[in-house]
């Protein structure tokens, strides 16, 4: 996987709350712009400049909906990001918001603080980046920790819409999770942000990207077509060009965020 | 090339072993300390139930098994010499009947259930050739 150094993942202690997915940063080595992919999550984000030792500037806070679209995000060299992941289906719970009304989209500075309140004003209140990265893990953590829970059937469906690799139908995951197909649409669209059959369309796209990039020997295109659930490779041909705006057969765009590990 | 093992992807391994040991008897040989992985104790050709997040780890999709839902086109043979008594054990123990053990023309007895994930598992009178 082509990633790019400026983009680091951060191992959380176990005591993580299950919520959070993700603990990201990123630092932009030159002017550019940086292509983020889709993954479906929601992440919580700061975005600033300066170094290590010295003041906070240019803080701007942004709660990032779940996307089904690739974005191109604008950096200039110096430019700074700490960012929480969190897991499916619980980024709306955990930042407040209703996540299909950020669908493609997000929320940015002022509506954030709205939204955060004391927990703003805690991120705005760091003196520096090494403060600001202890500030978000904690508003996180804090946050995830008070968040209502899933109803365990829902949680459920949501491992199973992954496990399938977005390959199971929405009939499928109903039995398996015991609940009338009709209202589980219903709460999977509102805890993912994406309707079941966008989400499962993002996973598709993420897993078949990995099986064409696997950096030993990755499938073919036609292999991967096949493996990764669409019809054919000019379906798969489509795809790509509506999640990631790119074609199977080249190399993904470098990306800031919207990667999952697994 | 020969059959090593045959294993189940679950969503709870160490509940998986628990219901093998106490439906069909089976014993667990080995388990992770991660509990993501099993081994029972059946021979030559093993037995495993791994976590579904470990196909997920490996690149894989699958479809997870259900109870409530069909079982798969693949099942789990167990063979004993009584198997009337190890079919209502089973069931006794929480297998879901599938078929009462009956006789086939060719003399052996077999019976259908269904473990604790939906897979089927055939138990059989061994054949005497």
């Amino acid at each position: 996987m082509p990633w790019p150094s400026d983009y680091h993942e951060h191992a959380e202690p176990t005591a993580t709350p299950r919520a959070i997915e993700a603990v990201w940063t990123f630092t932009a080595s030159a002017d550019g712009v940086h292509v983020v992919l889709p993954d479906g999550r929601m992440d919580l984000i700061v975005a600033f400049r300066g170094d290590d030792d010295h003041l906070v500037e240019d803080l701007r806070l942004l709660i990032v909906g779940p996307a089904q679209r690739w974005t191109d995000v604008p950096v200039v060299r110096g430019d700074r990001f700490f960012g929480i992941r969190f897991r499916p289906g619980r980024g709306g719970a955990c930042l407040g918001v209703e996540a299909t009304a950020l669908r493609d989209g997000g929320i940015f500075d002022n509506d954030v603080d709205e939204v955060l309140g004391a927990h703003a004003r805690a991120l705005r209140a760091a003196a520096n980046p090494v403060a600001l990265a202890v500030a978000i893990r904690d508003v996180a953590r804090k946050r995830a920790a008070s968040a209502s829970e899933l109803r365990s059937s829902v949680q459920r469906a949501i491992e199973l819409v992954h496990l399938g690799g977005g390959r199971l139908g929405l009939e499928d995951i109903a039995v398996a999770v015991d609940m009338p197909e009709r209202t589980l649409r219903r709460h999977l669209s509102h805890s993912l942000g994406l309707s079941f059959k966008a989400y499962s369309s993002v996973l598709r796209f993420q897993r078949t990207m990995r099986l064409l990039t696997r950096d030993d020997r990755p499938l073919s295109l036609v292999e991967a077509a096949l493996e990764g659930g669409y019809s054919d490779q000019a379906h798969m041909t489509r795809e790509f060009r509506r999640h990631g705006g790119f074609t199977p057969g080249a190399r993904p765009p470098l990306v800031l965020i919207g990667m999952d590990f697994d | 090339m020969r059959l090593g093992y045959t294993l189940i992807y679950v969503s709870d391994v160490a509940a998986a072993v628990a219901f093998y040991e106490s439906a069909f008897g089976l014993q667990q040989r080995f388990i992770h300390e991660s509990g993501l992985y099993a081994e029972m104790d059946t021979g030559e050709t093993t037995l495993s139930f791994a976590a579904e997040t470990m196909a997920q780890m490996n690149g894989l999709a699958i479809r997870p098994n259900s109870p409530r839902d069909l079982p798969a086109g693949i099942e789990i043979c167990l063979v004993t010499d009584s198997p009337e008594q190890a079919y209502d054990h089973a069931v006794a123990a929480g297998a879901l009947a599938a078929k009462a053990v009956e006789e086939k023309p060719w003399g052996q007895r077999v019976g259908y259930v269904r473990d604790l994930n939906g897979c089927l598992v055939e138990i059989c009178s061994p054949i005497h050739p």
